[in-house]
């Protein structure tokens, strides 16, 4: 008799669902977070109304090896940006990119996470040097290095991650109107690290290319990059979110 | 070599005049604003410098209530919700603008110690610090020779 890895009535389709519910659990993942300063101005022009650019804040590029999960092993790049919903900061989720199905549409349809399909690379350590490249439709549309320095980041990662909400957008279509959404809900998500190695770290360079199928390159081109970034392998839980 | 007594006359100017730009810079009162407790910024003697030099910050809601430096060995007016260390030389550096506080911080080269969920919580205040101490008379931090900032 045939076994079937099956989810009932939690993801479609019902009797054989893409994904299973949270959470989500990530061993041995390695990342490279790179805080980065968007322009001034730049961020009120993409976040919903419902939330405040933190300016001079701490926006982000985060681009991470999952070789182990729940959703099986991907790799997935987000690109945040420091905001306040109510007067809370948090890092507005305006893009993430993934390279596998199940992550795909687990992360758009549970917690309305903006993602697309992507061929993310990231480099070993080479040379103390971390490498991250987004090419999507053939365009390379962001190219990121980092070169790690030899003491752990002064602020712990793990507390900085937990202390950084995740906020989305959430849109549903309707299959019957198309002048406004059938769902529209703004959702927080908290990360949790169990950090095993930790190294601090500047931004070499940060290349964005113009792609009519990205917006990043408007966000991210004028950004200043020397704000630090921090190398990072631990494990990740990914819990169920709330709706704001 | 230059001990903590050669170096309190000049501390005591740049608290003051440093106290007095927080309290005139709009943007680190929108930024403080919430705030309530100390804050303990730890200068490592490096260079020609032998003593440490920390400066307790007073603050509430982005004013400046008082800064005190204090003597080697002497304990706080009271327990700060966040400490921050670095050498005197790297406090010179993001003094005159020549590095972010952010990125010291990320590089490890500052060390925060306390509540990190306030220090996401205020990070553009952190800039506004840096942004006023430009304001103060920073003699203390060019007067002596900090080497190259190691210990």
């Amino acid at each position: 008799m045939n076994e079937y890895k099956r989810q009932i009535n939690y993801s479609m389709p019902h009797q054989c669902g893409l994904y299973p519910p949270p959470p989500y659990i990530y061993h041995n993942m390695r990342a490279i977070l790179a805080v980065i300063q968007c322009k001034p101005g730049i961020k009120e022009k993409y976040l919903p109304p419902e939330f405040e650019p933190i300016e001079y804040g701490i926006d982000v590029i985060f681009i991470v090896e999952y070789p182990e999960s729940s959703l099986g092993p991907y790799n997935e790049s987000l690109i945040l940006l420091h905001c306040s919903y109510k007067g809370n900061p948090g890092a507005f989720v305006l893009n993430i990119y993934v390279d596998s199905e199940e992550a795909l549409t687990a992360g758009r349809e549970v917690y309305g996470y903006p993602k697309k399909m992507c061929d993310i690379k990231l480099s070993p350590i080479r040379n103390n040097k971390i490498r991250g490249t987004l090419t999507r439709k053939g365009i390379t549309f962001l190219d990121i290095e980092v070169e790690l320095t030899n003491k752990p980041p002064g602020m712990n990662p793990a507390d900085m991650i937990a202390n950084m909400p995740l906020y989305n957008l959430k849109l549903i279509p309707d299959v019957a109107d198309n002048s406004k959404p059938a769902l529209r809900q703004l959702t927080e998500t908290i990360l949790s690290w169990n950090v095993h190695r930790q190294i601090g770290a500047k931004t070499n360079y940060l290349k964005t290319k113009y792609s009519e199928f990205d917006i990043c390159h408007e966000v991210l081109k004028d950004a200043n990059i020397n704000r630090g970034a921090f190398y990072v392998e631990c494990d990740q839980t990914l819990p169920n979110g709330r709706v704001l | 070599m230059v001990k903590f007594a050669d170096l309190k006359e000049d501390a005591d100017r740049f608290a003051a005049e440093f106290c007095k730009a927080l309290n005139e810079n709009p943007d680190y009162e929108a930024a403080g604003k919430g705030w309530k407790g100390a804050l303990l910024l730890v200068m490592k003697a490096c260079g020609e410098i032998e003593d440490d030099l920390r400066a307790f910050m007073d603050l509430e809601e982005g004013k400046c209530k008082g800064i005190t430096i204090l003597a080697p060995g002497e304990d706080p007016p009271f327990e700060p919700i966040m400490t921050i260390t670095g050498s005197m030389y790297l406090w010179r550096q993001i003094a005159f603008k020549e590095k972010d506080p952010i990125q010291s911080l990320m590089s490890g080269e500052l060390i925060l110690e306390g509540d990190t969920a306030l220090a996401m919580r205020y990070a553009r205040a952190t800039m506004e610090l840096a942004n006023s101490a430009e304001k103060a008379d920073r003699t203390i931090l060019t007067k002596y020779d900090l080497g190259t900032g190691e210990e």
